[in-house]
């Protein structure tokens, strides 16, 4: 049994590929809920409905979507150019807490129009910064990045965490330590009254539509694409690999800063240790299965959403642990990645 | 075998120009070892410079040398009648110099990435305006390309990895040649090779030099080089010999060069 | 500065030292060696949190102890096919690879758990491996308290280490896995099977991690909870490159980083006042960041690490 490469793609092989992974997922977890001793397509009926059965639950899945849109996007420009980021949990943390920082001690008062601009590329900065570093190890020590980012995390978490505890504590805020909250005033506007849903959706498909633009209209989207697939070929055209990659880094550190910038302005307006239930490392698996597809991710990142939010509504209901979801999400991941292959490759007798 | 008679294209006689590049003394070191050892080599407009030598004695260093991959850790590099320093790709490129790398699927192209992206990468200033990269005017070129030197079996958006060798290497040639260099610098331009697709390399690199460009040939080939040349050099142990005239040039004579006949007794016995 | 004398003159931090080592050894130990054969394991961390609750979970049900570390090992193992068969047969990125197996089975030992352990105020515990006497050599004073009242599993991964420092340089299989981590063409030609070796090498190594999240539940702490692997895993991939590949190295470079991290713990009691704690946990994370950068050039990696093998390409 060999494997050949294929010659071209069909289009309906890239299409239905996502969606081969997910049915795939699914029936994996079909079995887990079998095992639970629970009826499976009642199990999943129920995260439909929990994700999308009254209006407060669409809204929710859709606030969901939100941050999962923005890691997604972090995870896929850099993957693209095999920038391997694994840091977007850390650089969300980071984004979170500069933008409860700057807000209380630099902004009061500060009109909206003004202060949520200003916060938001702040937040995007913070982000920025953090994947520099291992970005410069990278390049200066020939570090891999993966471990690097995925270490930075947790000094990121355990560094925000002490900003709650000591300089960046809410006096008023009792039990749990959370970080001063960000004015009013910094507070995203919601879409629809008595939901959660904030302008961030409108935010993050934006900048989807912007970078898949970026990606294929300009010098920058072709040489980054270039440094991924063949560095030594790209080098040998004259891309310059260090500074596109830094660039590369600067932009998907910044949305990964960003993601944590949106979910405090948009959502609870505080940070806590707590704030992201692994928005990070879902965002990796939302770019895969978006196959790096700046506009796929805004779908994966909702049906990921759909996942958790539904989870939670169905483990309401029924004895099936919530974890269900993050099986499901992960068995995704692999199965998009064999998916993948078999849209590259046939079997060969 | 190729299913046609094949002949290789014979090398006219001719008048080359002024000189384009020399280089002086030149030493290039890489992972702390010396590649090249204070070399001396020059071209001329409308000749072919052929350095002969077996691989792993510092071809690939001087190829990338002169694409600009690789930097001078001594001598001097004239260009154009001008002393110049270390020069970077796009800098290359755009002196109007031309490069085929030795490795066209490592180094040459990007396979996943469509003919006419391949053709434009290397000069993207050309086919680009305030950082956005015009697309149909990067497709024409390859469709220039294409037609011009009879890349068969392709159309500018298709995934260059689906191309055979032969046609993947005339469209490295068309998309230097189509405009013509002033200076091509060709690495191991035939390896790997059926016998049409060597003749067909072989042809445009005459052509090349007809119409006046110098033209730098790196290869194992003694038979290619001995056919395309008209000034030979030996590359043994990172040091180039003297050069030798076509006329004076055959194979047992090349052969001891290689060997390092020319040198000193200290250089012949790093060899 | 009485304070540090006072802190490393304690047997206690040694024995530290040498429980907080257990888990990395197991862990560095395996990565290791599937990296000699080519292939980056990023699923440890998801494995050792696995293997920490299947341990646990089994011991819990009335294994005893070294069955508990034997069914760790034994699904530790099936990760290491999966994940074998993505990279060495599909060749898919091992990078993209190895996190997909580190979520799924992190978030399916979550899953198992919940499902059959209900939810107490305070987790189930079990009996765990009991440091054991070696008459005589345990009860020198000072030596005997720090360093030889350790677990079994400690005492086993210690011999492991050298154990596999012997395997890897001085047996024929390991000329054949240094071989296939180097050229694996070359190590065809020369009749090797570098598919069966890097399989060999996955399923093994990740039957090692799994050994050292088992050991986090059933000697280090005696019930097992989400996140307690708090990113070992991916510490124990730093220590591979800090140990430039070598096993005795790899023992050395655990114990080195577990003198930090235990110094770092005492440390924090004095220091709790002036400085958050939070800082001192740091520390372990920035080390490896540290050694990572200070050896990544040095080290002599396996040259076709990362590198598909695909019969007959070049």
């Amino acid at each position: 049994m060999r494997f050949e490469r294929r010659e071209n793609q069909p289009l309906l092989l890239i299409f239905a590929t996502p969606l081969i992974a997910v049915i795939a997922a699914l029936a994996l977890s079909g079995v887990l809920i079998a095992l639970a001793g629970a009826p499976v397509f009642e199990a999943y009926w129920n995260i439909v409905k929990g994700a999308f059965g009254s209006r407060l639950s669409t809204t929710e899945t859709l606030t969901r979507a939100i941050p999962l849109m923005l890691t997604g996007l972090a995870a896929a420009i850099a993957f693209r150019a095999k920038l391997w980021n694994i840091g977007a949990e850390g650089q969300l943390y980071i984004g979170a807490i500069t933008v409860s920082a700057v807000s209380s001690q630099l902004l009061a008062g500060t009109p909206s129009l003004i202060q949520i601009p200003v916060l938001l590329i702040c937040g995007a900065i913070a982000g920025m910064i953090l994947l520099l570093i291992p970005l410069w190890l990278r390049l200066r020590f020939s570090v891999d990045e993966v471990v690097t980012t995925l270490l930075l995390n947790f000094v990121a978490i355990l560094f925000v965490s002490m900003l709650i505890d000591t300089v960046l504590k809410d006096p008023l805020a009792f039990g749990w330590p959370q970080s001063l909250p960000v004015e009013d005033d910094a507070m995203l506007p919601r879409i629809l009254t008595r939901s959660r849903l904030h302008i961030g959706l409108f935010i993050a498909i934006a900048l989807a539509i912007i970078i898949y633009l970026i990606q294929t209209r300009t010098v920058f989207g072709l040489q980054s694409r270039a440094a991924g697939l063949n560095p030594e070929a790209a080098v040998f055209a004259g891309v310059p690999l260090g500074r596109t990659l830094v660039l590369v880094a600067m932009i998907s550190g910044g949305f990964a800063g960003l993601a944590g910038a949106v979910e405090v302005m948009g959502v609870q307006g505080y940070v806590t240790t707590e704030l992201s239930p692994g928005f990070g490392y879902s965002g990796i698996v939302v770019a895969m299965l978006a196959n790096l597809n700046p506009i796929g991710v805004i779908l994966a990142a909702l049906f990921i959403a759909t996942m958790f939010v539904g989870a939670d509504g169905m483990s309401r209901v029924m004895e099936i642990p919530t974890y269900i979801a993050d099986v499901t999400v992960a068995s995704s991941l692999l199965s998009m990645l064999v998916a993948i292959f078999f849209t590259q490759y046939r079997i060969r007798r | 075998m190729v299913g046609r008679e094949v002949k290789r294209p014979v090398r006219e006689a001719s008048q080359p120009g002024e000189i384009i590049l020399s280089a002086e003394n030149v030493s290039v070191q890489q992972g702390g070892v010396d590649r090249l050892k204070a070399v001396d080599f020059h071209v001329r407009e409308g000749e072919v410079l052929g350095i002969i030598g077996v691989s792993g004695n510092g071809q690939a260093t001087l190829a990338q040398l002169l694409s600009g991959t690789a930097k001078r850790a001594d001598g001097a590099i004239t260009l154009f009648g001008e002393e110049v320093g270390d020069l970077s790709v796009p800098e290359i490129v755009d002196r109007g110099i031309g490069r085929i790398p030795e490795d066209r699927n490592h180094e040459g192209v990007i396979g996943e990435m469509a003919i006419w992206e391949n053709a434009v990468l290397e000069r993207i200033p050309e086919f680009s305006k305030n950082g956005l990269v015009d697309r149909s005017a990067g497709v024409k070129f390859a469709d220039d390309v294409i037609s011009a030197f009879d890349v068969r079996g392709a159309t500018p958006t298709k995934r260059i990895r689906l191309l055979s060798g032969g046609n993947m290497q005339k469209l490295i040639l068309g998309r230097n040649l189509l405009n013509q260099p002033r200076l091509l610098l060709a690495a191991q331009p035939a390896r790997g090779l059926d016998e049409g697709a060597v003749a067909a390399v072989h042809e445009r690199i005459l052509n090349a030099r007809k119409n006046g460009t110098g033209v730098i040939l790196i290869s194992e080939d003694l038979d290619e080089v001995l056919a395309l040349a008209d000034r030979i050099q030996a590359i043994v142990g990172g040091r180039l010999s003297p050069s030798v005239d076509a006329e004076d040039a055959n194979a047992r004579k090349m052969g001891l060069m290689m060997s390092g006949e020319w040198a000193d007794q200290e250089v012949r016995d790093e060899v | 500065m009485t304070e540090i004398i006072d802190i490393l003159s304690s047997a206690g931090l040694w024995a530290a030292v040498l429980r907080i080592a257990t888990p990395l050894i197991f862990g560095t130990l395996g990565a290791l060696l599937c990296e000699r054969a080519g292939v980056l394991n990023l699923g440890i961390e998801g494995i050792m949190t696995f293997g920490a609750m299947i341990g646990w979970l089994a011991v819990f049900n009335g294994a005893d102890l070294w069955t508990g570390i034997l069914v760790a090992a034994i699904s530790g193992g099936v990760f290491g096919l999966l994940h074998a068969l993505f990279t060495v047969t599909l060749g898919l990125s091992q990078h993209v690879s190895g996190l997909g197996v580190t979520l799924f089975a992190s978030s399916f030992s979550y899953y198992i758990f919940r499902l059959l352990v209900p939810v107490a105020g305070t987790p189930p515990t079990v009996e765990a491996f009991q440091p054991i006497d070696i008459p005589g050599l345990s009860d020198i004073p000072f030596i005997g308290p720090a360093f030889f009242t350790q677990t079994p599993p400690t005492y086993l991964a210690i011999v492991l280490a050298f154990f596999l420092a012997y395997i890897v340089f001085k047996t024929p299989l390991g000329l054949a896995i240094r071989m296939t981590g180097e050229n694996p063409h070359a190590a065809e030609a020369q009749g090797i099977n570098p598919i069966v070796i890097r399989y060999g090498c996955v399923i093994v190594g990740s039957g090692l991690m799994a050994i050292g999240g088992a050991f986090l539940t059933l000697s280090a702490f005696n019930s097992f909870f989400p996140t307690m692997v708090q990113g070992r895993g991916w510490i124990c991939i730093a220590l591979v490159v800090f140990a430039s590949w070598r096993p005795s190295h790899a023992l050395l470079g655990a114990l080195l980083f577990a003198f930090f991290d235990g110094f770092q713990f005492r440390l924090q009691t004095v220091l709790s006042g002036v400085v958050p704690y939070q800082v001192f946990l740091m520390i372990p994370y920035i080390l490896s960041i540290t050694a990572l950068a200070v050896m990544a050039r040095r080290a002599r990696v396996p040259q076709a690490l990362m590198q598909p093998f695909r019969r007959g390409e070049r």
